[in-house]
């Protein structure tokens, strides 16, 4: 656009002359006020282009804004209505979004707003009795001059219709006090002893009326307050009423015994002075700490009802918050601690409807998870576990395992490497063929090494056999022992008799042969003959002190195994004799 | 913290309330107010290292007129007797309502405790009497609400016994 005047000027090679007029006037206005033209074209098609017009306000928005809010207070309000539709936009699109992002603020902005309400609640309070110079608000300051109350103590007393200032609960057997609340402000005497001369009381006018226990003493009048009480089998509750309460209200109180029955039966049963248990029922006797103020009296109008009502809401909740925000740290504790526990895999912690459930899988050998609940403080019943047993393949699990399963006697240690269940030490034949037979069962165990392990069974065999092996009982002549052969004979039984019941475990069983033998002296027929006498002879002795006779055998050998070669002669009777070699049976094992 | 009912019992104007104010206020009075009904007070005490609260029950002393009332028996601990050392009849009279007692809640922890001790001059009780009882292992102290000797003991033994169930007490054999 801003070359067409130039190419005018410049392409009109016969100009008419009207034309050559005006010609020369956009020339000169050309060369006067050429340039300025052309900016000021330039800005007008910034302006009339949308996207220019945008990138330019763009780049002065940030400043501006800053500007405008700290010079005056419009921008903001102006700004309102097209916030509140962004936002109701957003909310719309996608909820969660802006509920993300304000959740680590809403928590301590309701926490805020509740006292900020309510302090302005108890300012407001004070300001309507201080305020309150009416007529009838003077001679309430008269009369709380006369009588020394306070003031908002006599405007309580005319416009109130009701409040419960106490509630007790007592056991009921005992007259001792469960628990006791009430409500802000009230003076009170010591409640145990109100609770227990309360129960004298009521026992005091059972016992004069004659009347069943169903129908004890249920109201009391004393002054402008009442007491009403309200039975359950083992517990009371009685609560102190200043004004007259409507009839519902025993309603309340009826239902607040019959729940803590409920809650506390067990407790209340096994009841023995300890009053602990039952702090837990606060939150059922607080509700029953109710107000009621005359319509159209100040008290009515007045911030106090709603103040009060408050109260009572938020005692119970606050209570119930700082109680599960100290249960939940225990909890949170008390699973850390578990996940750090060998033989424990904790999949799921979670709490649902005021129960926490953990679970997961637990080795049976690694501690039981219900166990630790006391030193973390947490109630058994609130909790449930839901375990799935697993065998843990740590060497420490492994390694109890083995132990309990094998149940290895003291001389023998156990060890896990890398799998491996090294034995060592010494046992009886038996444990070793149990232990041999059961640890490749064992979940975690790879291979077993026993080369270090001695069987004591084995070694007290072999040296029995060496005893009963070295054994000779010598004979006079004939079929005659020598003296003091015969004794020898019980410890030889006894020696055979250890030998087969120790050998049963190894799974063997032993033969004892009895050699006899003769002096060289006489014919090699009659010696064989001799010899293979003295052997039955000493067998039918031997069996007739209780040896089973198959375990015997006997033979005779004559004189052909002389004790030593050159000794033949030298003294007869010492080739007289008998001897003994035990023999190995492999028997199956019933 | 524990809490036990322990009860006061025995003759009228032996003693029971003011033990009771002895060892609650450490106050004395001569006047004598006869208890009517029943007057209840608590006392914490660390019996053992354990603290407990003892939810005392002043009993209106038995006679004729105001017969002891089981009902104010139940629930019961322990209890003290209380006899009156300078009069023969009182002791009597208490080992009749031990009696009274166990057969209405049974065999719970007491001590027996003969008051007004500092009346020494004017004491009936023989030693020889309370021998039985002492051998069979009751225990039994003196008392007195004046000058408050003993009181202190008479109550920490009871409290002891009922904490510690199960040590050395028997009660003697139902003379009826
Ligand atoms: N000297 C002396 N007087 C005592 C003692 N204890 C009580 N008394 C007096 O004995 C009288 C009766 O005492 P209470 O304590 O009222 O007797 P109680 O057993 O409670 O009598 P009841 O309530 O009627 O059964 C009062 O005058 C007391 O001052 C004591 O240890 N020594
Ligand atoms: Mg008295």
């Amino acid at each position: 656009m801003n070359q067409t005047p130039q190419s005018e000027a410049g392409d009109g090679p016969e100009p008419s002359k009207p034309a050559t007029q005006a010609d020369e006037l956009g020339a000169i206005r050309d060369l006067l006020f050429g340039e300025e033209k052309r900016q000021l074209d330039g800005l007008q098609e910034r302006i009339e282009d949308p996207g220019l017009h945008a990138q330019d306000v763009g780049r002065v928005l940030p400043q501006a804004v800053t500007l405008a809010t700290t010079e005056n207070e419009n921008l903001g309000a102006a700004l309102v209505p097209a916030v509140e539709t962004a936002l109701k936009d957003s909310v719309k699109r996608n909820p969660a979004r802006l509920a993300n992002a304000i959740f680590p603020i809403i928590g301590p902005a309701i926490r805020k707003s509740i006292s900020d309400t309510f302090s302005r609640l108890v300012q407001s309070l004070n300001q309507t009795l201080g305020h309150s110079f009416s007529p009838q608000g003077l001679r309430w300051r008269l009369e709380a001059a006369r009588t020394g109350k306070s003031f908002a103590e006599v405007v309580l007393a005319h416009t109130l219709i009701y409040r419960v200032e106490q509630v007790f609960l007592i056991h009921k057997e005992t007259g001792l006090l469960l628990q006791h609340v009430t409500a802000p402000h009230i003076r009170h005497e010591d409640a145990g002893v109100v609770s227990g001369m309360l129960t004298a009381i009521r026992d005091f006018a059972r016992d004069s009326f004659q009347v069943s226990t169903a129908e004890a003493l249920q109201t009391l009048q004393v002054g402008e307050l009442n007491v009403w009480v309200e039975d359950g089998p083992q517990a009371t509750v009685a609560a102190v009423i200043r004004g007259q309460a409507p009839l519902d209200f025993r309603t309340a109180l009826q239902g607040a015994i019959e729940e803590i029955h409920a809650l506390h039966g067990a407790q209340l049963e096994a009841f023995d002075g300890d009053a602990a248990p039952f702090e837990t029922t606060r939150p059922i006797l607080e509700p029953c700490l109710q107000i009621q103020f005359a319509e159209g009296t100040p008290g009515g109008k007045s911030p106090a009802l709603p103040l009060l009502l408050l109260l009572l809401v938020l005692a119970p909740l606050a209570f119930w918050i700082a109680q599960s925000t100290v249960t939940g740290r225990r909890w949170s504790a008390f699973v850390e601690h578990l996940r750090s526990e060998p033989g424990i895999v904790v999949t799921t912690a979670d709490r649902r409807d005021g129960q926490f459930v953990v679970g997961g899988l637990r080795d049976p050998l690694a501690i039981d998870p219900a166990s630790l609940l006391e030193e973390f403080k947490l109630k058994p019943d609130k909790v449930s576990g839901q375990w799935e047993p697993y065998q843990a393949l740590l060497p420490e699990f492994i390694l109890k395992r083995s132990e309990a399963l094998l149940q290895p006697p003291s001389e023998v240690s156990l060890e896990v490497q890398d799998g491996r269940l090294i034995i060592r030490g010494r046992a009886p034949g038996s444990w070793i063929a149990h232990a041999l037979a059961q640890a490749p069962l064992l979940a975690g165990v790879h291979a077993i090494d026993a080369t270090g392990l001695v069987n004591d069974t084995l070694a007290a065999l072999a040296s029995l056999q060496r005893q009963i092996e070295q054994e000779v009982l010598f004979f006079e002549s004939g079929l005659t022992l020598k003296e003091g052969q015969e004794a020898r004979l019980a410890s030889l039984a006894g020696g055979i008799r250890s030998l087969e019941l120790g050998a049963r475990q190894t799974g063997r069983r032993p033969q004892v042969t009895i050699v006899g033998h003769t002096d060289a002296s006489g014919s090699d027929d009659q010696n064989l003959r001799l010899s293979k006498m003295r052997a039955d002879h000493v067998a039918t002795l031997l069996a007739s002190r209780g040896l089973p006779q198959e375990l015997l055998e006997s033979i005779g050998v004559g004189a052909r195994e002389p004790l030593a070669p050159d000794a033949t002669e030298t003294e007869p009777t010492r080739h007289r004799r008998v001897t003994f070699r035990v023999r190995w049976l492999e028997e199956a094992v019933p | 913290m524990i809490q036990k009912k322990i009860c006061m019992i025995g003759a009228p104007s032996v003693g029971k309330t003011s033990l009771v104010a002895r060892y609650v206020y450490s106050l004395f009075s001569e006047k004598y107010l006869s208890t009517v009904g029943v007057k209840i007070d608590r006392k914490d005490v660390r019996v053992d290292g354990q603290d407990v609260t003892l939810m005392l029950w002043d009993l209106a002393g038995d006679d004729e007129y105001q017969p002891l009332k089981p009902s104010y028996l139940r629930g019961a601990a322990g209890y003290l007797l209380v006899a009156d050392g300078t009069r023969q009849e009182t002791l009597d009279h208490a080992l009749d309502l031990h009696w009274r007692v166990t057969r209405s809640v049974g065999t719970i922890p007491f001590v027996l405790v003969l008051n007004k001790s500092d009346l020494a001059g004017q004491w009936e009780i023989d030693p020889a009497q309370i021998k039985p009882v002492a051998e069979d292992r009751w225990r039994v102290l003196r008392t007195s609400a004046k000058d408050g000797s003993g009181v202190e003991v008479a109550f920490s033994e009871l409290a002891r016994d009922i904490l510690r169930p199960g040590q050395d007490r028997r009660t003697i054999p139902d003379p009826a």
